[in-house]
Order: structure tokens, then C-alpha cells, then sequence
């Protein structure tokens, strides 16, 4: 029997009393032994997600080049998260379980449609997901000197950057726009990246003198 | 152990897509062997990825959508400076506006420094108002002012401007009820126009409080209002917890980043002031389609990334709900440079993400291939490999509205739909001539909500529809919507269409959820829904204190809806609305 335990109004699978719902008491009143099933409420959703969102792009990243595809899977997974966040037990890693998601959505995707480019086998991407664990994520305030260190940076290079990432445009595309081998371009990339980690790790130094940052 | 170096090269050859399947497959076997690897490769992914996150995509793209451009700023530029030449006469304060047709105001036409007007900014909307005069709002005391063009700096996009100016008569009553001066140029907003209504009815609220800032209304000095009532003057958008984003963080993150909210409609009669045009409407729409109405997807569609998580999560999830004072919050929702809302493509399930806005497919050599990504112009090449799975869906929806021998003179076509969710973003109709395809058989179909472009060649066709999209142009063939939205959706239209809708809308208690999840509505309150699926007042009655007084209208128009509304304040606060059609309202 549902007895409701928290706010009075229990959920259904089909019509979830989302925040009004904390707990769920599965047994006759006045029962001794109660049992407490407790569910995660919605409302933590967001909070959950937030906290991990940049971590799921990464791993869906890693594996999905195309940018407009990685965007698809991260709706996708958002989507999975919000549907099955009953499932997800609180005593664990939000994280961990977001990232398995979009793991599995991605190898997914790769099987039900061939065309989808999968830049890592699955048993990587899968093997992967234990170092996201255990590597720990940027801090807070390293994408605010990233884009202290982004405005920094010549226009030149901002402009290739956004090119890169604003319009989506692959190494290919902008080496044909700015008349470079594909070579060339992807070792000025790689070094406007290496010149902005750099300048992340001075500022956060130079911000926390006494904090060290890998 | 490999060495870091290489290691390094590798990984940064992956993510640039630079690398062979050789360098794939050796980087594959480094990553399970060495983790060390994997740890650099993790660090480099979340680097990516906040790189990402600090230039997200933009879904324009220069070359060729530039180049169709051309034409058209060209055409832009010659109309700004004809239309400059010409004098533009701001409504005159203490003239009362007249209509210039039955129940629509006039539009006006205004140049402004940065960039003019084009008359064919303003021609959608007549032609929306002489297609369906009954369904366009009747506001006397406003004029309705469309300001175009603007060609922002981060791609080929026009905006238009709509401003509402307010008759001196009525200006005095908002001074009056506001205790503050009203500006002359009043309400400015981008878009079709619903925002500033939504202003206009909480302008109308006795409680306006004396702190609202006057820079909502203009940044103009005293005499300026009197005088340069065609001002451009950007609105003024306030995070969640109703701080103001000033300088170059609302430049940076305002309206076009996310979540505005509107602190000038607070305290007003008005609980919650709904603004579902334009993408809003059409996002709380995919919300309930989809069952997913959380924050954490429209945080990443409207990147809004300048609320802090936590602050977000309590606004949005726990303080509207737990509120229940008065409270009037307008919400619009935009994405990055205001583009129309597209869901990705979803084989098979292209009928639901229509619903969400717009869903465009296009055919070619009977091969049909579609989705909401690939509306946009960024994503043209992927058109090619997304189909639609759904053979139902394909064979019966697509083939029963878009017969080829319908058009036999146009080979490829780009078909267009938005069902219906706002009033002025249901149409996009064109060919490659600027005709109306025949549209034999399907007569019912034009009585109907779905409109279809067709253009001759696939890609200029998409880039026109984009091109239109982002201007927000809306060229109108017949707005008649269905007596009942929803159930011509699941009904009348479906069948018509022979569409395989999945019954979404018999789940309206999880839209209604949904809805009420994302913005924390609640029944038994007061609303004002302006736009947005027009059946939703009368459906969830979240309006007008949970009793609709027209029980025989299935279909409360947004003009019932003011109506309703200026009803409301004429009996309850006394606010005389000096319109015709309000005059004619029965009494009480």
C-alpha cells in the first residue's frame, strides 16, 4: 500500500507528483517495519546535472567528433537522465551514472546506425569511464580564466578559435578557409590549446599562490 | 610506457580528427594500456569541452547563407535608405491611435540610426492581419511598431524591433497607475510583438511599484520621450533572482543567452505573466512533448550560463513554486542569437519534434530525409544521412501532404511546418516564384495549420527558409486554426494529414506537469498566457484565476485572451481600455 510519507501526495510512474514527493512508505498504517523507500526528487535534478553537464559533454566528446552529433547525444542523455532519474540512487556518483548513460547512448546510437562515427572503440570508451572517475574534474574557476585568457589571446587566434568551435568547423574546413595544409592548421591549433592551458595554469596560480594545479 | 610527448600529439590529432586509423587504433590500445594515457586523454576531453562551452556552436554559418545574403542586405540597405528619406511621425501623443483596419492597428514603419526599416519586415504582419483580422489583438492604445533591420554581428540574421506606443490618454493612466513617467516610446522588444504585449497588460497593473526601473521603459530623459518616441532602446533583462545584467554581461549573456525576466512585471496584477511566443511557447511545448521538462535541458538549449547553478535550481524549481504572493514573472526563453528552436532529428519521430517548433524535411528523389538539426544552415550536410525511420510517418504524413504531383515544376522541396503554438510563427509558405503551390486535394490542408515551403533547389531552399526563419518573416497564407487544437491534432488534422502523431496530448497531465515543472505554474492563480499553443488556458486553466469565462470558445485566441484580460481590469481595477472591441464587450 502507498502511504504517502512526505508531502501527502504519492507518485505514479505515469503522473509523477514530482516535488511533492520525497518518500514513500510501503506498508499498512500503523504496520511496525516500515519500510522507507526513498526516491531522489526532481527538484535535485538540476542541481545533479549541472554539476556534472560539462563532464558528460567531455566524455560524449571524446568519442563523437562531430559537433552537431555530440550536441544530438547530449540531448539524448539529458533526456535519459531526466526519464530514469528515479532510477538513480543518491548514495552514488551522479556523475559516474551520467557518464555510463551516455556511454551506453553513444555505443547505442553506433549500433542502431552505422553511420555514426564513433571515434573510440566501445571497450575504451567503456574503460574510459573509470578515469573520469578518478581524474578529477576542472576547477570552478578555471573557465573564468579561460576566458580571461581567451580575450587575451590575438584576434587572429580568437578568430580561428571561434571558427573552431563557435561555427563547428572541422581542422579540414579551416585549413582549406585559411589557405594551410590540414597539418599546419591542427599544430596551430593544438598550440593556441597548449597556450591557453598555460595561461589557465598562471592565472589560477597567480589567483591561489598557494594552491598548485595540475 | 609511451612516451608523454607523443602520447600528447596523439590525443590532440584525435580531437582535431587529424588522426589515421592507424593513430586511431594505436591510441585506443595507449588508452587501455596506460593510464596515464587515459588520464591525459580525459584531461584533454574536459578541456575540450570547456572550450566548447566558452564558444558553444552557433547553428549560422557564413559562405553561402552570406551569400544569399547579399542580395537580400543589398535590397536592405536601398529600402534603409529610401525609408530614411522618408518621415517617420511617432504617434501623436494626445491623439488617440486609429485603427486602420477593423481590428488590427496600423503598423508603423521606423528607421533607426543603426539600421532602417524594409517594408517587407512589415508585410508578413498585414498579411497575417488581412488573413485573419479576428485572431490579431486589437490593442488601441498601442501602435504597433515594427523596426527593421538589424544584421547582427554574429551571423546573417535580421530582428525585428516592435515597439508599442502608447496614446497620450493612455499614457496618463500608466503614469497614473505607475506613479512614474511613461515614456512615449514605450515598450520595446524584439520579436513579433507578444512580449510587448505582455508588458502592455502589466503596464495596465495599479500595482506597478515606483522602484521599476525607468530605463525598462527607454533610457530617455524626459524630453526625449516626447520627443524620440522611436528610440531604440534595449530592454533591460534581470537574472532570476531579479538583478539586472548590466554592461557587456548583457551584451554577453543577455536576452540572446537565455532566461530574461522581467522585474518591471512584478507586483503586477498579473501573477505570472507567460510568454510563450516565438521559442518559448515552442520549447514549453517539446517540454511536454518530450516529458522532459527540466531545467537542465533548457539551461543547455538557452545557455544559461550566467546563473549560477544553485541559484537557477532554487529559482526555478523551488522559489516560483513555494511563492504565493503576488508574483508576476515573464519569462522568454532564446536561444544563442535568438535562432528558432530546433530539436535534433529523432528518426522516427519527426511528427513530435514538429510539434516543438518547426520541423523541416525535405525531399529528393523519393528518398525523404529530415530533421530539426538539420534546419539549420550549419548542419545542411548532415541532411543527407538522416532519415526518417518511421515508414509510417514517411509514407503517410509526407506523401499524403507533399504529393510530388503536386508540384510537378518543383523537383526538390523543402517542406516547412510548425503546428500551430504561437500566432505569428505558424506560416512558412513560399516557392521558389513567390507562388502558392496548388495544393490539389488538400484544401482542408490550407484550412489547417500546416504550411509547407517549396523551393526548387534544395539548398537555396534552406537557406531561404533559414534566411526567413531567422528574420522571423512570416509569410502567411491562411491562419484558421482548429476549433480544438488538440484534439484536431490527435483528431481532425491527424487524420487528414493521415499523421502519426504519438497521442501526446491525452497526456496533458504530464504536460501539464511539465509545464508546471519547468516554471512552476500553478492552478487556482492568476495568468496571463500570451502566444503559446492556444488552447492552453482553457486546457490546464491556468488562466484567470482557474475559470475561463467562455466555456462554449474551445480555442481562447491571444486577442481572447486580452480581451479577457482587459475585461478583467476594467471591472476590477478599474482601468478604462478605450477600445472599440472592449467597449463592445457586454458588461461585467
Amino acid at each position: 500500500m502507498w502511504v504517502p510519507h512526505y508531502y501527502g501526495i504519492a507518485a505514479t510512474r505515469r503522473s509523477p507528483a514530482i516535488f511533492f514527493t520525497r518518500a514513500v512508505t510501503f506498508c499498512p498504517p500503523g504496520a511496525k517495519g516500515c519500510r522507507i523507500y526513498r526516491m531522489p526528487a526532481h527538484s535535485d535534478f538540476l542541481r545533479h546535472f549541472q554539476e556534472c553537464a560539462d563532464d558528460i559533454r567531455a566524455c560524449i566528446g571524446a568519442a563523437v567528433r562531430d559537433p552537431h552529433r555530440r550536441q544530438d547525444v547530449f540531448q539524448e542523455v539529458s533526456r535519459v537522465l531526466w526519464r530514469r532519474f528515479e532510477d538513480y540512487d543518491p548514495a552514488w556518483s551522479f556523475g559516474a551514472w551520467a557518464r555510463g548513460i551516455a556511454v551506453n547512448k553513444i555505443i547505442e546510437s553506433h549500433r542502431d546506425d552505422a553511420r555514426f562515427p564513433l571515434a573510440l572503440p566501445p571497450e575504451v570508451l567503456v574503460s574510459l569511464l573509470d578515469t573520469f572517475r578518478d581524474v578529477p574534474p576542472p576547477a570552478a574557476d578555471e573557465e573564468d580564466a579561460l576566458e580571461l585568457c581567451l580575450r587575451a589571446l590575438p584576434e587572429h587566434s580568437r578568430r580561428l578559435l571561434r571558427w573552431r568551435y563557435e561555427d563547428g568547423e572541422s581542422c579540414l574546413e579551416l585549413a582549406r578557409r585559411s589557405s594551410v595544409n590540414p597539418k599546419a592548421m591542427h599544430q596551430t591549433l593544438s598550440r593556441l590549446r597548449r597556450a591557453l592551458a598555460q595561461c589557465i595554469r598562471e592565472r589560477l596560480s597567480r589567483s591561489s599562490p598557494h594552491t598548485t594545479h595540475a | 610506457m609511451h612516451d608523454p610527448a607523443d602520447t600528447d600529439a596523439l590525443i590532440a590529432r584525435h580531437f582535431d580528427s587529424q588522426n589515421s586509423p592507424d593513430e586511431a587504433a594505436q591510441l585506443a590500445d595507449l588508452l587501455l594500456a596506460d593510464p596515464a594515457a587515459a588520464a591525459a586523454f580525459v584531461e584533454a576531453a574536459r578541456f575540450e569541452a570547456m572550450l566548447e562551452r566558452s564558444m558553444p556552436l552557433r547553428k549560422s554559418r557564413r559562405g553561402p547563407i552570406l551569400m544569399a545574403l547579399g542580395a537580400a542586405a543589398a535590397v536592405i540597405v536601398a529600402s534603409v535608405l529610401v525609408f530614411r528619406a522618408l518621415p517617420v511621425r511617432p504617434a501623436d501623443p494626445g491623439e488617440p491611435v486609429t485603427p486602420a483596419g477593423p481590428n488590427w492597428q496600423p503598423v508603423k514603419t521606423a528607421s533607426v540610426p543603426m539600421s532602417g526599416v524594409s517594408d517587407w519586415a512589415l508585410r508578413p504582419w498585414v498579411q497575417m492581419q488581412q488573413a485573419e483580422p479576428d485572431a490579431f489583438v486589437p490593442i488601441p492604445p498601442v501602435t504597433m511598431e515594427i523596426w527593421q533591420v538589424e544584421e547582427v554581428p554574429r551571423g546573417p540574421r535580421l530582428k525585428v524591433h516592435t515597439t508599442a506606443t502608447y496614446s497620450k490618454d493612455w499614457k496618463r493612466k500608466l503614469e497614473q497607475a505607475r506613479h512614474c513617467t511613461v515614456g512615449d516610446g514605450g515598450v520595446i522588444d524584439l520579436g513579433g510583438g507578444k512580449s510587448a504585449l505582455l508588458r502592455y497588460i502589466a503596464l495596465a497593473s495599479p500595482q506597478w511599484p515606483e522602484t521599476r526601473p525607468a530605463s525598462w521603459i527607454g533610457e530617455l530623459t524626459p524630453g526625449e520621450q516626447s520627443q524620440q518616441p522611436t528610440r531604440f532602446t534595449p530592454p533591460v533583462y534581470f537574472d532570476p533572482l531579479g538583478r539586472e545584467i548590466t554592461g557587456p554581461e548583457r551584451i554577453a549573456k543577455g536576452k540572446d543567452r537565455g532566461l530574461m525576466t522581467d522585474r518591471s512585471l512584478n507586483h503586477s496584477a498579473v501573477e505570472l505573466g507567460l510568454d510563450l511566443g516565438g521559442c518559448a511557447g515552442a520549447r514549453i511545448l517539446n517540454l511536454a512533448v518530450f516529458d522532459a521538462a527540466t531545467h537542465a535541458w533548457l539551461s543547455h538549449q538557452c545557455q544559461l550560463r550566467y546563473v549560477p547553478d544553485d541559484e537557477l535550481t532554487r529559482v526555478s524549481t523551488e522559489a516560483l513554486i513555494a511563492s504565493r504572493g503576488p508574483l508576476t514573472i515573464a519569462l522568454e526563453l532564446a536561444l544563442p542569437d535568438g535562432e528558432p528552436f530546433m530539436l535534433p532529428p529523432e528518426p522516427g519521430k519527426i511528427v513530435r519534434t514538429s510539434l516543438a517548433e518547426a520541423q523541416f524535411i525535405r525531399g529528393e528523389a523519393g528518398l525523404w530525409s529530415g530533421g530539426g538539426r538539420s534546419a539549420s544552415p550549419g548542419s545542411i550536410d548532415g541532411w543527407e544521412e538522416l532519415e526518417l525511420a518511421d515508414q509510417g510517418v514517411r509514407d503517410g504524413f509526407l506523401t499524403s501532404i507533399f504529393k510530388k504531383e503536386n508540384f510537378p515544376r518543383h523537383k526538390h522541396c523543402t517542406l516547412a511546418f510548425v503546428l500551430p503554438g504561437e500566432m505569428e510563427a505558424d506560416v512558412f509558405a513560399v516557392t521558389s516564384d513567390g507562388e502558392l503551390p496548388a495544393l490539389k486535394g488538400d484544401k482542408d490542408l490550407r484550412d489547417r495549420w500546416i504550411r509547407f515551403a517549396c523551393f526548387e533547389t534544395p539548398l537555396q531552399s534552406v537557406q531561404a527558409l533559414k534566411v526567413q526563419s531567422y528574420s522571423r518573416r512570416r509569410i502567411l497564407l491562411t491562419v484558421t486554426p482548429p476549433r480544438d487544437p488538440w484534439n484536431g491534432l490527435n483528431g481532425e488534422v491527424s487524420d487528414a494529414l493521415n499523421l502519426r502523431i504519438p497521442s501526446v496530448f491525452p497526456q496533458t497531465d504530464n504536460a501539464r506537469l511539465a509545464v508546471q515543472t519547468l516554471l512552476g505554474i500553478d492552478e487556482g492563480r492568476t495568468y496571463a498566457v500570451v502566444g503559446g499553443p492556444p488552447g492552453w488556458p482553457q486546457q490546464f486553466k491556468w488562466s484567470f484565476a482557474q475559470d475561463w469565462p467562455h466555456e462554449e470558445m474551445k480555442q481562447p485566441t491571444l486577442r481572447d485572451i486580452l480581451l479577457e484580460l482587459g475585461r478583467m481590469k476594467k471591472k476590477e481595477i478599474e482601468i478604462e481600455v478605450p477600445s472599440r472591441q472592449l467597449r463592445e464587450l457586454p458588461p461585467g
